[in-house]
């Protein structure tokens, strides 16, 4: 009884591996047909949805105010560049991160397009002192932002997590 | 019976990590809640407008005042003017303004309502006061007018099922200036051809014509179709 519940679960684990193969074998191939498409960038978007909204080009300068209550390092001035990179090319955050008295122990950024959420892009301090310099982090961006280009930010000390989420359109 | 609680285990496990990999955000427009001058926002966002942002009180004076709440960052883009009368900081939310962007502190928002009737004709901002403008703070509603052009209170716009004289009002409001006998908003038309060609008091509903009076000078062929008492007149169709 055993041995034929054993190959029951084997056939079922089998037809789960080749499914899941299946399938991956043609996400890949859509992928590497993409791939071979530079100029065309691919993105999910509803049929009656509205034109996307402008944005800026190039390198672009912000500054972030960050409320009484936010724990963590605060955060100042900082730059995306560029702004709107094209399918496959490389986007460069720097920002200016104080936490004072206190160490600043790790920042990173998410960057999330319209049918993507990347994942935690570490960034590297670039000047400064351990609790006030500048940081940079690169990424290549290979999806689409039409509709959702939201920018994350997470600052880390040892008085806690700072975040902001900055809407890029 | 082992095996298969593992396996099962197993299986869910290598299900949800094969397909669930990809998660959608969305970047929203802010829609702050309302509460008199305060103005709130629960979830990270940006304004939509070129010139946007909260507006309360009279005159010149802007009131409102704007707070992200505790994780919501208000995002001010490129080359936008986000008016309000003040913002708050002292929670645990935060502002970013891209460069070229700005926050205009008690700048009044006006809108666009030419007939001042609470609905604007469109959704565009402005900061400075103009002819055909109120301030944003004293709309009814942000729902579009329908006519801008004729003052109505509930909003409502007439069609040309709307008949109006100056005796049977039975118009809308916005067609209510009509004198003469017709569709609202029109004077009365004339039927070029067919049995009411000759006639000089007629209207036009759809594709056909009306006697306006009864027991009056012409369309003799015309039966009383609707009195109305309270109506000076009584409306007949041609049959």
């Amino acid at each position: 009884m055993a041995k034929k519940n054993f190959l029951v679960l084997l056939v079922i684990l089998v037809v789960f591996l080749l499914s899941y193969l299946s399938l991956k074998k043609k996400t890949d191939l859509l992928d590497k047909i993409i791939k071979n498409q530079p100029k065309k960038n691919l993105t999910l978007t509803p049929a009656n949805a509205p034109p996307p909204k402008p944005i800026p080009h190039g390198k672009q300068g912000f500054i972030v105010s960050l409320g009484q209550k936010v724990p963590g390092p605060r955060m100042g001035q900082g730059s995306i560049d560029p702004y709107d990179p094209a399918p496959g090319a490389q986007q460069t955050l720097t920002i200016e991160i104080n936490n004072f008295d206190k160490p600043v122990e790790k920042v990173a950024a998410i960057l999330t397009t319209d049918n993507k959420v990347s994942p935690e892009y570490p960034l590297k301090q670039i000047d400064g002192t351990e609790n006030n310099g500048h940081w940079q982090g690169s990424w290549t961006v290979n999806n689409s932002y039409l509709h959702n280009y939201v920018l994350t930010i997470k600052a880390v000390g040892p008085n806690g997590t700072s975040k902001v989420d900055i809407t890029l359109r | 019976m082992k095996y298969l609680r593992l396996t099962i285990l197993i299986s869910g496990f290598l299900l949800l990590a094969a397909f669930a990999g990809v998660k959608t955000i969305n970047a929203v427009d802010c829609s702050p809640t309302v509460n008199g001058a305060i103005n709130t926002v629960s979830a990270s966002c940006s304004f939509a407008g070129t010139i946007d942002g909260v507006d309360y009180g009279t005159g010149t004076t802007n009131t409102a005042i704007l707070k992200p709440e505790t994780g919501a960052t208000i995002t001010v883009s490129a080359s936008q003017i986000l008016a309000t009368g003040s913002i708050d900081l002292s929670g645990g939310g935060s502002f970013v303004i891209i460069n070229t962007g700005q926050i205009k502190l008690n700048a009044p928002l006006y809108i666009t309502d030419a007939d001042a009737d609470g609905y604007p004709a469109n959704t565009t901002l402005y900061i400075s006061l103009a002819s055909g403008r109120v301030r944003r703070s004293s709309l009814i509603s942000m729902t579009l007018d329908c006519n801008d052009a004729a003052y109505s209170a509930a909003n409502t716009c007439c069609t040309d099922t709307w008949v109006c004289d100056t005796c049977y009002q039975t118009c809308c409001d916005s067609c209510c200036t009509c004198t003469t006998h017709g569709l609202c908003g029109q004077t009365c038309p004339s039927c070029a051809s067919g049995p009411f060609s000759g006639c000089s008091n007629y209207y036009v509903y759809g594709t056909n014509c009306y006697c306006q009076y009864c027991g009056i000078n012409d369309c003799v062929s015309c039966n009383c179709h609707d009195c109305n008492p309270y109506s000076c007149n009584c409306h007949w169709e041609c049959i």
